[in-house]
Parts: structure tokens; sequence; C-alpha cells
């Protein structure tokens, strides 16, 4: 009986001395103040090594950001609206506090958008752009800007003078924005370009200032229409559509040479490049027609490496889909919590040819 | 003996536990000073590595801040360059804008290689998104360097298109990398103070909490030790006591063994142990009386009264014969007297008689007077009889016997 009371004695003096915690060490964790922002990030298709990259740049954020940020990585088993469409109805019903959509259709989804707009969450989309006016961002590439580096690529590379075929990929908006890019430029209309919102990160003003002389008066600007090369003797031969698929595309290229003798081939997707590039080694013309396309592509042990080395892929426009995947889910994150942020963000393409393909950052944007 | 060996053990007993005791509480105190020197060492390790820690993450996004203002202001000359394109002063403003962007690139080349060298101990996160600032830094810079080349080339419009559609992606990137990377950084240095902070709390407390349960566990410890020395004392009082009892009552009880309850005289036993330190060493007088048909008295009035008349009988003798002899009390009607030394042979023989009358004397129980003959025997031992105990007394028995058998009321002496 006396040894109990003892046990209990000291269990009673431990209980004292832990209840003393509280007053000498903890201090409460920032942690815990956070909220934890739910972020649905919504891909085309699963299954495709594309969007690789935004998924490690999802990975880096959460790792980043710890617990202030739950993503979810969601998306159809294939590429369509009618597959898409139900999960982002599911996004939606798990009350989700953003989403960041990579759309199959910039028509066919608008309806589901608006239920999500209609429960407060805010859509930044990436890669492809809608038509939903109620999308807070876009994040990705400026397609038509694109087409249209791509098209002074192209001058450029013919010296102003020669035939072009095109071969674009389906109905997709990226394939219709870059193809119109690529062809007003040649066109010589070009519409004056979208006014670029300036990166949250950057303090200053992008706008232009007004250029002054010495002695601080407006300078007096001479207008200038020319361009720095004379588009007029380029032709156009014909715009035909691969598909989306490299077989159709090669089949396409095949016509585009042997037809109507193009000097160069401008393809807005991979498929469409790697089809061209089969086609011109298959017809052993390597130094006479050239390739212009979007999209690093690898396939069958043939990469655009490959073909840029041997001169047949003149040109390689790369997208920067962790750019998207990152910069959309940051600005996600800060539409779900009100702030502010730019309704176009252009990530950016950067031409590569075999004079850069080597330079870190292209290696370093290749490999991510 | 024995209660000796018990008291040794206790006290040796209490010695070993006050060693104990005070061994305890001396590994007790090493270990507190120990942990203490411990807790306090780890602590102030603690300390220096999160003030190191701090202070580089500390610096280093001041250097990313640092490129980041460069990397700014190589934005604003490119876009005044831009608006300058077409107009007569572009050869100038080209001059000096290219000089500031030279400028700029240098110290944002400068301040990258400082924060490499301050970065090596932060997370990966943070190197990553510096990694990823850099490239988009380098496109960036590649591209205006293109542009350069192709400056003479440009007009107002077509710059315009570069920059929007080329430049500026590459420059919101490599902002939105940096602002990423200054974010992360801080976030880093909170998370570390807070670490910091939490680990020395942790410490603090845990050192009070462990000082604390010290002190109470040796209060409790101290305590319980005194109380079980006070009972080994208690319990060595006691079986002090128990001892002292045991030896009174086993003292009570030899004497009652020794002892004739009846007559409060020794009994048989007590004369053989009297005769067995005697004999063979010395000469003495002994001598036997039984009063003769005492059956009769206690057939006419009852053992009860036998009894009584016989302690009567006894209380006398030991009154007035006690300084002559040591007395004994043999059987019911049977005592037996030893002679002391200073009584002498022929004393011991009128003493006898005297005793022998006496005891047959008229004598008052109950109010009923009786009277008694009573037959002796008397032997007169020397050393060199060599006789052992139960001789002797046969010896005197059968002396008494005679007497008894030739009428009583006689001493026969024997020779």
């Amino acid at each position: 009986m006396k040894k109990k009371s003892r046990i209990l004695k000291i269990a009673a003096a431990g209980i004292l001395a832990l209840s003393m915690l509280p007053l000498t060490g903890c201090h409460p964790a920032p942690e815990q103040d956070v909220k934890t922002i739910n972020v649905a990030v919504i891909v085309k298709d699963m299954n495709s090594t594309y969007w690789n990259p935004v998924w490690s740049a999802c990975d880096d954020l959460q790792a980043e950001l710890g617990n202030s940020i739950n993503i979810l990585k969601l998306g159809p088993q294939e590429e369509s609206a009618e597959a898409q469409i139900p999960v982002i109805q599911d996004a939606i019903n798990q009350k989700v506090d953003a989403i960041v959509l990579a759309a199959c259709d910039p028509d066919a989804e608008n309806e589901v958008l608006a239920e999500a707009t209609a429960a407060n969450i805010p859509i930044i989309t990436i890669d492809s752009d809608v038509t939903y006016e109620g999308r807070v961002s876009y994040v990705g590439t400026m397609n038509k800007n694109a087409g249209e580096s791509a098209a002074r690529c192209a001058a450029d590379l013919l010296d102003g003078e020669g035939t072009i075929g095109v071969i674009y990929h389906g109905t997709a908006a990226t394939a219709t924005e870059r193809c119109d890019g690529f062809l007003n430029q040649l066109e010589g209309k070009v519409e004056a370009p979208p006014e670029m919102a300036a990166g949250s990160g950057s303090k200053q003003n992008n706008s232009l200032p007004e250029a002054t002389d010495e002695a601080g008066n407006p300078i007096q600007q001479e207008s200038e229409t020319e361009a720095m090369v004379s588009y007029a003797n380029i032709k156009i031969a014909e715009v035909l559509d691969g598909k989306s698929d490299w077989e159709k595309s090669k089949e396409q290229a095949e016509k585009l040479i042997n037809d109507d003798h193009v000097d160069l081939i401008f393809a807005t997707n991979r498929k469409g490049a790697w089809g061209a590039c089969e086609a011109i080694t298959e017809l052993g013309k390597q130094g006479e027609v050239y390739v212009v396309g979007f999209d690093y592509f690898e396939n069958d042990g043939k990469n655009a490496e490959m073909y840029l080395s041997k001169g047949i892929l003149n040109t390689m426009i790369i997208q920067n889909p962790y750019n998207m995947g990152y910069l959309g889910v940051r600005y996600a994150m800060e539409a779900a919590k009100g702030e502010p942020i730019p309704s176009l963000v252009d990530t950016g393409a950067v031409l590569v040819t075999a004079d850069n393909i080597n330079d870190s950052d292209v290696q370093f944007l290749i490999n991510n | 003996m024995a209660k000796k060996g018990k008291a040794f053990d206790l006290s040796l007993r209490r010695d070993k536990t006050i060693r104990r005791v005070s061994r305890m509480y001396g590994i007790l105190g090493v270990v507190i000073i120990f942990v203490t020197l411990i807790t306090m060492l780890a602590q102030n390790f603690v300390y220096v590595q999160t003030k190191n820690t701090l202070e580089r993450n500390l610096s280093s996004v001041q250097t990313v801040s640092n490129i980041q203002q460069n990397f700014d202001d190589v934005n604003e000359n490119v876009l005044l360059l831009i608006s300058s394109l077409g107009t007569p002063e572009i050869q100038r403003v080209a001059e000096e804008v290219g000089a500031n962007i030279t400028n700029d690139f240098a110290n944002i080349d400068k301040y990258s290689e400082e924060y490499k060298t301050l970065n090596a101990s932060s997370g990966d996160d943070l190197k990553r998104r510096f990694n990823h600032a850099e490239y988009a830094i380098a496109a960036y810079r590649r591209k205006i360097n293109e542009v350069n080349q192709e400056l003479g080339t440009l007009t107002h419009d077509s710059g315009m298109n570069i920059y929007n559609q080329e430049l500026a992606p590459l420059q919101i990137t490599a902002a939105e990398m940096l602002q990423a990377t200054i974010e992360i950084g801080t976030k880093f240095g909170e998370e570390q103070t807070y670490r910091s902070k939490n680990i020395r709390g942790w410490a603090q407390g845990s050192l009070t909490i462990l000082l604390v349960a010290t002190i109470i566990f040796l209060f409790f410890i101290g305590r319980s030790q005194i109380n079980s020395i006070v009972e080994i004392r208690q319990k060595e009082q006691e079986l002090t006591e128990a001892g002292n009892r045991l030896t009174k009552s086993k003292k009570k009880l030899m004497d009652s063994a020794m002892t004739n309850i009846l007559t409060g005289m020794k009994n048989r036993y007590a004369l053989d142990e009297s005769l067995s330190q005697l004999i063979g060493n010395a000469q003495f007088n002994i001598a036997v009386f039984d009063i003769d048909n005492f059956r009769m008295i206690n057939d006419m009035y009852g053992y009860e009264f036998g009894d009584e008349y016989l302690a009567t009988v006894a209380e006398r003798l030991k009154e007035e014969y006690s300084e002559y002899a040591e007395m004994f009390n043999i059987s019911g009607n049977e005592f037996c007297m030893v002679f002391y030394e200073h009584v002498s042979d022929l004393q011991a023989q009128q003493l006898s008689e005297q005793i022998r009358q006496g005891i047959g004397q008229p004598t008052m129980v109950a109010n009923i007077p009786v009277q008694t003959t009573v037959s002796s025997s008397l032997y007169h031992y020397l050393p060199s009889d060599n006789l052992d105990v139960n001789t002797l007394l046969m010896k005197m028995d059968s002396a008494l016997h005679a007497a008894k058998r030739d009428g009583g009321n006689r001493m026969y002496q024997i020779q």
C-alpha cells in the first residue's frame, strides 16, 4: 500500500513537471497559421510525356512551399474535351481553391468552367487557352507570337526568297494560332502585338518609356513599316493538315517537296516536324529543303538534335512547359488568395539552332 | 551469542544502506552536472550553427535581391534602347545603354558567384530555383546579344515586336524565378529561425524538466532511504528487546523446570544438576527425608489438604535451614538437603536429626493439627567414594527404605 502511494506521488510529480513544459519550451509553429491552398492541375492527357515538365514543376513547388499548398495532379486518360470535362467537374466538386488547366478544346469546356467561376474557383489556363472570358489568366506560349518568330526565322533562312509549305496539326488552337502568326507575318498582316503584362516579380513598368533627346524633348519617331527582311519574294505553297500524326505529316511533306518544290517546311508541332524530317531524309533532299518546327521530339532512336546536326531541322521552337506549370501554379495560388495577377503571361519560346543547342540554358530547357 | 550476531548483521546492513544512499546521491549529482553541461553545450552549438546559417541565408537573399535589381536595370535599359530605335539618338543611346547593360551583367555575374559560395549549405529547393533563375537570365542575355547584333536593321515596330514576343517572356520568367528564389530563401530563413527557437526551447524545457524531475526523484528516494534506515533501527531495537525477552523467558522456563511448583523448592533435576557439580570435587553431607504414611493424610483429608501441608512444611524448612543447606523437594513428600561446606559432619548429623523431628512437629493446616513421623537417611560423601549421582541417590533411597522397613521415625546414616 505504502509502495503504491509512493509511485502515485512520483507520477504526480512527473505530471507536474510535464505541465511546466509549455511554460519553458514550446513556441507556436508558424506553419499552423498557414492555410493550405488546394490547386488542381489538369492536363490534356495523363499518359503523355509532354506533361512531365509540368509535373516536375508541381513537385518542385510542393517541395518549396511545403504545407501552404496541396497540388492535385489530374487529367483524362485520353486527350479529348469529353474526357476532360468530368475531371474539371470533379475538381469543382472537391472544392479546390484554384484550377490550372491545359484545355483540350478552346470552346467545348466553357460551360463547366463557368460552373467553376460560380463556385468562386479561379481558372488559370496553361499551354492551351480557352475562349471562356471568365478565366483569370493564361500562362503559356503566345502561339501567334511564336508563329511570327518562326516566320521571321524562316524568312531569314531563305534570305527573303523561296517557297514555303506548312504542315499544321488538326483543329487544335495551338495549330491555328501558330499558323496564323506565321502566315500573317509573311503576308505583312501582323497586328500590333498585345501589350505584355509584367511578371509579378518585376517591380518596374514594362511599358515603353518615351524616348527623349538630350534636352528631354520627346523624339519624333520615324514612321517605319519596312521589315528588316522583305517578304515580297516569299511564296506560301500549301498549308496541309498532318493530323498530329507523324506518318500523315510525312506523307504531306513528301507532297510539298515533290509537287510544290518547297525550300522550307514549317511544322506546327513535333509530329509534323518529325514527319517532315523523315520525308527529307527519305527523298535525299538534305541541304535543299529545311524544316522549322515546334517542339523537341525523340522517337525510335531518332531525335531532334540528330536532325539539327544534319542540318535537316534548321530551327526548333521550344516551349517551356516547366515554366508554364511553375508560373501557372504560382499565379493560381495568388489568385486563390485574391491577389491580382496578369491576365496573360508569355512563357516564351526559344528558337533552337545547331549554334545554340549546346548552350547551358538550352540544354537545361531540353532536359527539363 | 546468537543475539549478538543478529545485532551485528543489522548494523552492517544499516551501514551498507547509508553507503548505498550516499553513493547514489553522488552518482546522481554527477549525472545532473553532466546532463546540464551537455545540454548547455548542445544549445550553444545549435545557437552558433543557426546563427551562421541565418547570416549566410540573409546574405544570399540579399545577393539574389542585388541580382534582381541589376536585372531590372537591364530591362529598363533594353526598353530605353528599343524605344529609341529609329530616332537620331539611337547611336548615343545604344552606346550608353550598351555600357549600362554590360555593367549590369558584370554585376549579375559577380553576385551569382557570390551567391554560389554563400549558398553551399542552403536547401535543394533554393539551389534549384536559383538555377532556373540563372538559366532564364542566360536566355534573356543571349537574346539581347542577338538583338544588339541586328540593331542596325531594326525599326521601332520590329524592335517592339521582338521585345514583346521574345524578350519580354524571357524577362518575365527570369524575374519570376528570381522572385521565387527570394521567397524560398526568406521562407528557409524563417523556418531556420523557428527551428532553432524550437530546438532551444525544447533543450531549455527538457533541461528544466530533467532538473525538476531529478530533484523530485532525489527527494522521494532520500525520503524512502531515510525511512528504511529508521525502519532498520526500529527493527534492530525490536530484535534486541525480543532477544532480552527470550532470555528472560528461557530462564523462567529453566527455573520452572528445576522447581517444584507446589513447594517452591528446587526439584529432582536441580538436585541432579547440583550433585553433578559437587561429585568428584568436594566432600559434602547429604540427607533425604520422607514423611511416613503420608498417603493416609491424602486419603483422610484429600490431596489439596496434603499439598497445603507439604507447602507449609517446606516454607518452614526454608525459613529455618536455608543458611545450612541447599534444599530440594525431590518428590511429593520427600525432601533432600545438601549441606553447605561450612557445616561440619557432626553438625550435619545434628541438623538432620533436628530437621527430621522438625518436619514431624504438629502443624496447623486449615485449622487442623497434623502430626507425622519422618524417616531419613544421611550420607557423608567423600570424593574418593567414586560414586555417580544415580548410585549416590540409590544408596540414599535404600537407606531410607531400610529405616521405613524398620518401623519408620528414624534416621539411618550410611557408612
